[in-house]
């Protein structure tokens, strides 16, 4: 079996930003200075109305590929995560394809996943090269789930960010992250408490749907991203210690042969109550989200680049958990 | 578990300045750094810690640390 190595990171942020401010401005109960010290944010980047997560994909893609000096003929493969696509049909992941001009050769397809997407994203690229089926695989998170916010619900809006990510994965080693073993985990019944229902074709969306509202609270609107922040946050304080203990378990490593931690960076009070929940030094814990917000699939991996990915760590512990419910988990290794 | 062993785990989720003000008879939710996530926090303490199940409705009625024991402990 080949070893699987991730090389390569690169990210693109959308030019426009939402600072509290702004926030603040449209929404004066919630102080600025509350908001930043609470989420840990205090810039969210908004893609543009015409701009869509294909397009940050390859924004993303042609950072990495100048910033690395990748041939894009070499690309064999191709994974674009996202829950937020151009199209429901066809598959994304060929329309990047081709305006990426990667080969026609190239394998593609689409995998809809949120915060847990970066690490399932990982899995597939090293089972597709550890058997040999390809030699590197080229994997894009791009999500903008701003365009699913609705104008009204600030909790949404001061979460999360658009961003799009793109990592080159190969059976060679260019002094990156050898790829350890995987913990997956999902929970279907947790579905309703992070979802946009009328997203498919089960209930389609209706302009008629109106919000719903608790006294002067913004509640939900079905066309529009819905997030029950307690059951998400009961589910994250469960499921995230008994997750990183399989995955020590799993890589035989203990606490005390960790180098770092990271994980999906959903906000910075809940990163904060999971970090002493699993006693973790602060000092092995990876934080990025001031200037990103949650970018959902992209917040790990760019944490990673930021953050991890050129420090002098032996080992890094990722775990993505989230929207699904979804989680998985996996450790990284310099050699 | 006792009744001040309890305090102290909850008064890990309010800033260091309203711990000092904490006991097991302050209505918590008129500290400063009291704020729906903290709300959610000790939510997911009662649930996960001592696996008793609680609505938002219920926990809005407990007022005081000491409302949150014997909710659990009742």
């Amino acid at each position: 079996m080949n070893e699987t190595f991730l090389n390569y990171i690169s990210y693109y942020l959308p030019n426009n930003k939402l600072t509290n401010i702004d926030i603040n401005k449209s929404h004066p109960e919630w102080e600025v200075d509350k908001i930043s010290s609470k989420t840990g944010i205090k810039t969210r980047h908004i893609a543009d109305e015409n701009e869509f997560s294909s397009d940050m994909a390859i924004k993303a893609a042609e950072i990495l590929f100048n910033e690395h000096s990748i041939q894009r003929e070499e690309i064999e493969f191709l994974i674009f995560c996202t829950q937020s696509p151009d199209y429901n049909l066809p598959t994304n992941a060929c329309i990047i394809q081709d305006k990426l001009n990667l080969p026609k050769t190239t394998g593609a397809f689409d995998i809809n996943l949120g915060c847990s997407g970066y690490v399932y994203g990982l899995s597939i690229a090293k089972a597709f090269i550890s058997s040999g089926i390809v030699n590197n695989v080229l994997l894009i998170t791009s999500d903008t789930y701003s365009k699913y916010i609705n104008p009204k619900d600030k909790s949404n809006k001061t979460i999360f960010g658009d961003a799009a990510s793109a990592s080159f994965l190969s059976s060679e080693n260019k002094k990156g992250w050898r790829i350890g073993d995987f913990v997956f985990g999902s929970d279907g019944k947790g579905a309703e408490n992070l979802i946009v229902k009328n997203s498919g074709l089960k209930y389609s969306s209706n302009k008629n749907d109106d919000n719903i509202f608790d006294g002067e609270k913004f509640i939900k609107n079905n066309n529009n991203l819905f997030m029950n922040g307690q059951k998400i946050f009961s589910f994250t304080s469960k499921s995230v210690p008994l997750l990183i203990n399989q995955v020590l378990k799993k890589n035989n490593l203990s606490e005390s042969t960790v180098s770092a931690y990271l994980f999906h960076q959903a906000n910075k009070f809940m990163l904060d109550f999971i970090r002493k929940k699993i006693k973790i030094d602060s000092s092995k814990f990876i934080e990025y989200i001031e200037d990103v917000g949650n970018t959902v699939s992209s917040t790990i991996p760019i944490a990673l680049k930021e953050e991890g990915f050129y420090k002098d760590y032996q080992n890094i512990v990722l775990a993505g958990f989230g929207v699904g419910y979804s989680w998985g988990g996996c450790v990284l290794f310099k050699n | 578990m006792e009744l001040k062993e309890f305090n102290k785990l909850m008064s890990e989720q309010f800033d260091d300045y309203d711990v000092s003000k904490l006991n097991i008879n302050t209505t918590f939710r008129d500290l400063d750094s009291y704020d729906s996530l903290t709300g959610m926090a000790m939510i997911a303490i009662i649930e996960d810690e001592f696996g008793v199940d609680i609505s938002p409705e219920e926990f809005k009625n407990l007022k005081t640390v000491s409302d949150i024991f014997n909710f659990i402990f009742k």
